[in-house]
């Protein structure tokens, strides 16, 4: 379920007569690789209750691109990811998928179900945003960097997800149903044996929920080739972004 | 603690004052990450700022009606978070890019984030921002500029809307006692507070 913001191309997106149309770019104040979060729920939340190519893409490829946006009013902070839902203008990583979430039954019964999913979607984007900032890291610090991340995969997070699987024996993360966390770690699983396949050895639980939501059938469907997933982020690619819009 | 406040709920607060502290936490096994923030409610050991204030919200009723009031209210808090973290974060940054950071904040605070609230308050001419009542969006925002004004004090003087928000808020007699001295409101960070954390956490 990777989801990976193609960097050579960012983009936005406008609203089609049934589909959801998720925007992928970078949040320009804070760069944020978040947007790849939001767009694998967009499209694992379509994918599972629509047909897959059900909602739209559009790329913010220039300034000029931007400039528009935020000219038409349509960007509350002017920043995307910007999503077109239900006749509003979404922007913030987690307004959008928050509300994907519950519009597609993916988050929770209860309130309480709600605040588990919560707490753990949360350490995934942690982990998230530090696996996918290894991209960005300077030559120099690169090394250090993955060890600490690596560190922090085996000894912090998978094990505290592993152990909640064991407490439960469930084949789901939360309430014995498929809900996003299910979906947020899958994708996170991903990056993880990306970066290094070994870390995920002595994980047998997590190792049998990634297996499972992969053969999921609108799942499988979109890690194959030929879907809207993103190629991972490419260091030469993120600079000529950068470049381009004008940040450091 | 805002949220409950607003509520008028009783909480109690244990800090942690020595790396010790922390320590014994993680050994008993209640952090699921490790970290604090750490909420012992309703029978959960609840981790992660939004997931806390998530449950608080709801329980409370400070997150909307329904689904789409929640897609506004998570939309208005996180643009505030965004701007706010920078506001956590910068007693801890090192001094030129202190510097750099309380000019950015006032920047985008009187360019971008109090433009985009001041606008929503004129666009409905309701005094709260989402569902013409209390919400999580108005508590969050008027903290903001709170903070904001430690920066600048007179930094929504061109947003009256803001102004009219701020003092509702503050006449709500629970957060008026909160204001006050003698409360558990917390002062700002100082350079003791600083040390003291960097201690505690081995940063």
């Amino acid at each position: 379920m990777g989801f990976r913001l193609s960097l050579s191309q960012m983009k936005t997106c406008i609203r089609t007569e049934n589909s959801v149309v998720p925007v992928q770019g970078f949040s320009l104040l804070n760069e944020q690789l978040d947007s790849n979060v939001h767009m694998q729920l967009c499209g694992s939340g379509q994918a599972l209750h629509h047909e897959p190519d059900e909602f739209e893409e559009k790329f913010v490829e220039t300034p000029e691109d931007m400039e528009k946006l935020i000219k038409d009013g349509s960007l509350m902070y002017q920043q995307v990811p910007m999503v077109e839902i239900d006749g509003m203008k979404l922007v913030q990583t987690r307004a959008i998928l928050n509300y994907i979430a519950t519009k597609y039954n993916l988050y929770g019964k209860d309130m309480k179900e709600r605040a588990l999913i919560d707490m753990y979607a949360e350490g995934i984007f942690d982990l998230s945003e530090m696996v996918m900032s290894l991209v960005l890291c300077p030559p120099d610090q690169r090394e250090a960097n993955i060890a600490l991340v690596k560190n922090k995969i085996k000894n912090r997070y998978l094990p505290a997800f592993e152990k909640v699987l064991k407490s439960h024996g469930q084949d789901y993360f939360v309430g014995n149903r498929l809900t996003r966390v299910d979906i947020h770690l899958l994708e996170l699983l991903l990056y993880i044996e990306e970066l290094d396949a070994s870390l995920l050895a002595s994980f047998p639980l997590l190792k049998a929920l990634k297996t499972r939501i992969s053969n999921l059938p609108n799942v499988k469907k979109f890690l194959q080739p030929g879907s809207q997933r993103k190629p991972p982020p490419d260091v030469e690619k993120i600079a000529e972004a950068r470049k381009l819009f004008n940040f450091s | 603690m805002a949220q409950r406040i607003y509520s008028n709920q009783k909480y109690e607060e244990e800090f942690i004052h020595t790396n010790e502290d922390l320590e014994k936490l993680r050994s008993d096994g209640i952090l699921m990450f490790q970290q604090v923030p750490l909420m012992e409610i309703d029978g959960m050991e609840l981790v992660q700022t939004r997931a806390i204030l998530n449950y608080l919200s709801s329980k409370y009723n400070l997150y909307g009606k329904d689904l789409k009031e929640r897609a506004l209210i998570d939309m208005y808090s996180e643009g505030l978070a965004d701007l706010n973290e920078i506001f956590i974060n910068y007693p801890f940054n090192p001094p030129g890019v202190k510097d750099t950071n309380i000019a950015l904040m006032k920047e985008k605070a009187k360019n971008r984030y109090f433009p985009a609230f001041e606008k929503v308050l004129k666009s409905h001419g309701q005094d709260y921002l989402v569902g013409n009542k209390l919400s999580k969006a108005d508590v969050h925002l008027v903290e903001v500029i709170y903070n904001m004004e430690e920066l600048e004090p007179n930094i929504i003087a061109s947003f009256p809307l803001l102004q009219a928000l701020k003092t509702q808020i503050n006449d709500m007699p629970t957060v008026k006692k909160f204001l006050q001295p003698g409360s558990q409101r917390q002062p700002p960070v100082d350079e003791k507070n600083i040390q003291k954390t960097r201690k505690i956490f081995k940063f």
